[in-house]
């Protein structure tokens, strides 16, 4: 566009950095030790099998899937609360796995997390001046006189007055989830990663919650990893998804085009389980067995036991996520194998 | 009607006196049918669950009328209750998890609803007990029926679940919340399940959940509750194409449709049962409020064919 061509240089070199990832994943794994018994052998339980993604500036990224598809370790690898077997997990370029000190302390101020249940991730005993203080203490972003000022300036972010001197009881679950969200924010952070964060709410709550993250995101451009189950709201929030089976991404596209046209036979399944609103409707597609374990994942491509597309090679060829047809699917019936 | 209730309140006993959780319910549920009912959590929806079963909790009673298959349940003496319950109608709960016995193995689980309402020796029991894990479309259920429920998934805990409640052949199962903690291809099956065993044996179910795709895809008739009330009764269809009252509306608007069109919120939090607002007990949150809202507790009026709403300004209400 002319208007491009028209701006300084400095502009458009912060267009390059906007196309620049600020987190990828690369062929990231998270195996457990599994050991029954005293006497029994190690097994291992692949949660997340080799995923590769990457999160860019301002965008909100969903991972879908039924629990056990290794959603919420990823939350926890992005947070380095847990390690990865292999693989890596990059931040505006760098490894995280090294961070020690001062370098993990900025890595944490950047990267923020909202838990599901926020009866269980506020301290009782601490009042919210307490619980939002605290970040800004940790990582000197305040003076201690200017906390109060501070708190109430998150508070009316989050579109709650003065509660200062309250605790985490006096208040409902969706409040609950907003001072959770003003402890996220209280720090600046670049990205937040979302777990589940209105499952635990009633429906009227979800409402007011997901206003309020959508409010955050235009204002303040912050990128989000949202995890849920909820296809509803994955659709109705996020940018781009990616849907997980068993530790491994099984299809990533545009939010618009998965909802409009799912490819891989599992996302198809999962948005014609979750039911309309149109009473009368075609009965939903219901389908057979459930999620394996994933200390034993079926050999082939791991859906292939449900699967009801399976032909000749998916229960011996693993399915790679290619974009053979455009978009990444990991089907056979996608990617001529 | 196989189930009614007439003026059904539940009262929860507190130092300052008797605390009304559960206001004046009314319900007609005719035989073979599934009756939804949906709220939010508070509402008092598993309560009215719990009031029909006779299993509420020791501080909390109920006053009114219940009657099943012409016997008034809140006078009925207790032995006549147990021998109603679980063999005329059972209920499936929420949290397969901690609604099993961890230390027993599910067979024993099962087979002890059929002794206690049936005459039968062990043998006969241990044969029944297959059958109805057939019946619940349990994968290999001579393996299953010696599991306990730690070793199982959710989905199978709940098929079991489901296994207990129809061992004597209820006519009336209540499923409360029966899928809320499970994954929504499992939750797709039980709700299937629920709906054949239904058919097969001409059971009528009520089934209470906050999900209302669950009551669009589920329900006949619906009761929408608010603060211990029914706000809104209605054959399903009526309620999803023209729902008349404001909460209802309120909830529908809440869940998204489609990418980024604005969501209208219900603005506020559900007041607790000592803190309802005067006359309507909506009126605080209501987007359409007006004067007289405040004065006095709108009935449940007729709006329409098949369709009450507890709303003096339901007829002028546009949807969407």
């Amino acid at each position: 566009m002319a208007v491009e061509a028209d701006l300084p240089k400095s502009v458009s070199k912060v267009g390059e950095e906007l196309a620049e990832p600020i987190i990828e994943a690369r062929g990231l794994k998270k195996h457990f030790p599994v050991k029954r018994g005293p006497m029994a052998r190690t097994e291992w339980l692949r949660a997340v099998d080799g995923l590769d993604f990457s999160l860019g500036r301002d965008t909100v990224f969903a991972l879908v899937g039924e629990s056990g598809c290794g959603k919420s370790t990823v939350a926890r690898l992005l947070l380095k609360l847990l390690e990865p077997t292999s693989g890596e997990m990059l931040f505006r370029g760098r490894d995280i796995a090294p961070l020690r000190g001062d370098a993990l302390k900025a890595y944490r101020r950047a990267v923020q997390i909202i838990f599901q249940d926020p009866f269980a991730s506020l301290n009782p005993r601490r009042n919210v001046l307490d619980t939002l203080s605290e970040p800004m203490k940790i990582h000197g972003l305040a003076e201690p006189s200017q906390y109060e000022i501070r708190v109430l300036e998150l508070l009316s972010k989050v579109g709650m007055g003065d509660v200062l001197g309250r605790y985490p009881h006096e208040f409902s679950g969706g409040q609950r989830q907003r001072i959770c969200i003003a402890r996220a924010l209280a720090v600046s952070p670049e990205v937040i990663v979302a777990d589940e964060p209105l499952s635990a709410l009633d429906v009227s709550i979800q409402a007011q919650i997901l206003n309020l993250l959508q409010d955050l995101r235009s204002e303040s451009g912050i990128s989000f990893i949202f995890i849920s189950h909820d296809l509803r709201v994955v659709e109705y929030f996020s940018d781009e998804v990616a849907v997980m089976y068993l530790g491994k991404i099984i299809e990533q596209a545009p939010s618009v085009e998965l909802f409009k046209e799912p490819r891989h036979p599992y996302t198809e399944v999962l948005l014609a389980s979750s039911p309309g609103l149109e009473p009368g409707a075609k009965k939903r597609a219901v389908l057979g067995g459930e999620v394996p374990s994933p200390i034993h994942i079926p050999s082939g491509c791991p859906f292939h036991p449900r699967c009801p597309k399976k032909f000749s090679p998916c229960d011996k060829v693993v399915p790679r996520l290619q974009a053979t047809s455009g978009r990444p699917v990991a089907c056979h019936l996608w990617n001529p194998y | 009607m196989l189930l009614e209730a007439r003026g059904l309140n539940i009262f929860l006993e507190t130092r300052s006196g008797p605390l009304n959780i559960v206001n004046s319910i009314d319900l007609d549920i005719p035989p073979g049918g599934v009756f939804g009912l949906a709220g939010e959590s508070g509402c008092g929806k598993s309560l009215t669950a719990l009031a029909i079963m006779g299993i509420l909790p020791q501080n909390l009673y109920a006053t009114g009328e219940i009657r099943f298959k012409d016997r008034d349940l809140l006078v009925l003496p207790p032995e006549e209750f147990r021998a109603l319950r679980g063999k005329e109608m059972a209920m499936v709960f929420q949290e397969p998890m901690t609604s099993l016995n961890p230390v027993l193995r599910v067979d024993y689980q099962i087979r002890e609803v059929i002794t206690t309402h049936m005459d039968v020796s062990r043998k006969e029991a241990d044969g029944m007990v297959l059958e109805l894990l057939r019946a619940v479309r349990s994968p290999s259920p001579e393996m299953r029926m010696r599991e306990y429920p730690h070793q199982m998934s959710g989905g199978m805990r709940q098929r079991v679940m489901t296994a207990m409640a129809i061992a004597c052949g209820p006519s009336l199962l209540i499923a409360d919340e029966p899928t809320t903690a499970l994954d929504v291809t499992i939750e797709a099956q039980i709700l299937e399940l629920l709906d054949t065993l239904r058919r097969e044996r001409d059971m009528s179910v009520i089934l209470i959940t906050h999900d209302l795709g669950i009551i669009a895809e589920n329900a006949e008739t619906v009761g929408i509750m608010y603060a211990g009330r029914i706000v809104e009764l209605a054959g399903v269809k009526e309620l999803f194409e023209a729902p008349k009252h404001p909460y209802t509306m309120g909830l529908l608007r809440s869940l998204p449709h489609g990418r980024g069109e604005g969501l209208k919120p219900i603005r506020g939090t559900v007041p607790r049962p000592g803190d309802l607002p005067p006359g309507c007990k909506f009126s605080n949150r209501c987007d359409y409020v007006v004067g007289d809202c405040r004065k006095e507790e709108p009935g449940l009026r007729i709006i329409g064919d098949n369709h009450r709403a507890r709303c003096i300004r339901a007829e002028d209400l546009k949807w969407p």
